[in-house]
């Protein structure tokens, strides 16, 4: 029983070591993918004769992933300008009739508004100026959405996710004491999370060990 | 080179109150609107926005630091938000730092670097910025923007995948007492499903450096016991 849990420990061991070294290889830009890492193991552990056979196969490989991944890349390119759908150099170009559509029944509403100082939501919502228009009332949601975080994300994410680099972000951009320590408890609790899973596997490698 | 050192003018007269009728209109992706009417002060020395609305509903918002103080005649609600009011545009007004959005100052100046200048067909001068904090690279996108008469056109952000994530046009400036400010702002937010979320504020009867309505710009912030969390008090 003993001998067979160690076995399982060290099995898992090797395996977990064996990924982490090609999940390096991947990061370092050695192979382009798991699947050609994979041959790459192969390799190694084969005679001659099997490593110029593996050889030719992982070149083959490598051409189709590089077609492949060439393939992504002008998808990808496709992808994205169809989720911009706009060029680099309309970007910044501004279309006022495309805006002023946009707010054509709105425009009514806020004429009303500014000539009546003392309307409100509640005088207004049973005439026909809000006939067609659907109101929503969040004045907050309003007034803060042009100064966020980076991409929208709180600043307990950037800390939980980038660690130091989140807290380093989240201070260049907010200069806010407040939400730097967000990130920073975002940052510890990450550290937390993988310190307790440390912990329980030590645990458990060294009751397997008494058993 | 001299549209930096207009800049660096422009910087050399600090300013510290703007006040303003604002008006922000909201169209948002799924077809609702909002309309936010009132009046809007801003004191740089306190970093603190107040705004005093009459619709949808009479009430005054303070922003200062990351809290959110909406009071109402019988509720006090509080609420963190995500935001910097030196990165607002009344704050980059006064500071004469609108030009090119802050970018060339602070702590935003370790990360972006000029990259890119050219002149489109209508004679604006578009600049591209771009990360050079490598550890941010990954994580941060380019930003581009048009000036014209070195004042701000338009500026749009992207993700480190050059994926557009907004844009933002400033129109209709105006001097008041050295201090360009644009009446009219537009934003347009795309979302991660490609939907769009526009918004556009318009200021008007804008004051620089009033010296009245003291009361207005140091509003009191209300005492809240726990802070960061909605809470109702009878006033």
């Amino acid at each position: 029983m003993k001998s067979i849990i160690i076995s399982t420990i060290a099995l898992v061991l090797a395996l977990t070591s064996c990924q982490q070294k090609q999940y390096a290889y991947v990061q370092q830009g050695k192979v382009e993918n798991f699947e050609s890492s994979r041959k790459v193991t192969q390799s190694q552990v084969a005679n001659q004769t099997k490593n110029e056979i593996t050889s030719t196969i992982t070149n083959n490989i490598n051409e189709t992933n590089q077609l492949a991944a060439s393939e992504v890349l002008v998808l990808n390119e496709e992808t994205a300008s169809l989720n911009n759908n706009i060029s680099e150099n309309e970007v910044l170009v501004y279309n006022q009739e495309s805006i002023n559509s946009n707010f054509e029944k709105l425009n009514k509403v806020e004429a009303f508004v500014e000539q009546n100082t003392e309307a409100s939501f509640e005088t207004i919502k049973n005439t026909d100026l809000l006939k067609d228009i659907e109101l929503d009332t969040n004045t907050s949601a309003n007034v803060t959405k042009d100064n966020d975080l980076p991409l929208n994300i709180p600043a307990f994410l950037w800390g939980c996710f980038l660690g130091g680099l989140g807290i380093l972000l989240v201070y260049i951009f907010t200069e806010d004491k407040e939400q730097t320590k967000k990130a920073l408890y975002g940052c510890l609790t990450t550290g937390g999370v993988v310190a307790v899973i440390y912990i329980v596997l030590i645990a458990i490698g060294l009751s397997a060990g008494t058993l | 080179m001299t549209f930096m050192l207009g800049v660096q003018f422009a910087n050399a007269q600090q300013f510290y109150r703007v006040k303003a009728d604002v008006s922000i209109k909201d169209k948002l992706s799924n077809g609702s609107y909002r309309l936010t009417v009132g009046k809007v002060y801003y004191d740089k020395t306190s970093l603190k926005v107040i705004y005093k609305l009459t619709f949808p509903q009479k009430e005054t918002i303070i922003i200062k630091d990351t809290t959110l103080y909406k009071i109402t005649k019988d509720s006090v609600l509080v609420q963190s938000v995500l935001a910097s009011n030196e990165f607002s545009i009344f704050h980059l007004a006064l500071s004469g730092k609108l030009a090119d959005y802050g970018l060339n100052s602070g702590n935003v100046a370790k990360i972006y670097k000029i990259s890119k200048v050219e002149k489109d067909k209508d004679g604006r001068v578009i600049t591209t910025w771009s990360v050079v904090e490598k550890q941010l690279m990954k994580t941060l996108g380019k930003i581009k923007m048009a000036n014209v008469n070195k004042k701000l056109d338009a500026i749009a952000f992207y993700d480190a995948q050059d994926k557009l994530l907004s844009q933002q046009f400033f129109k209709e400036y105006s001097n008041y007492n050295g201090v360009e400010f644009p009446k009219q702002v537009t934003q347009i937010s795309i979302n991660t499903d490609g939907t769009q979320n526009i918004q556009q504020t318009t200021y008007k009867n804008i004051i620089i450096d009033q010296e009245d309505e003291n009361e207005s710009y140091n509003y009191p912030i209300p005492t809240i016991t726990k802070p960061k969390q909605s809470a109702k008090s009878p006033k």
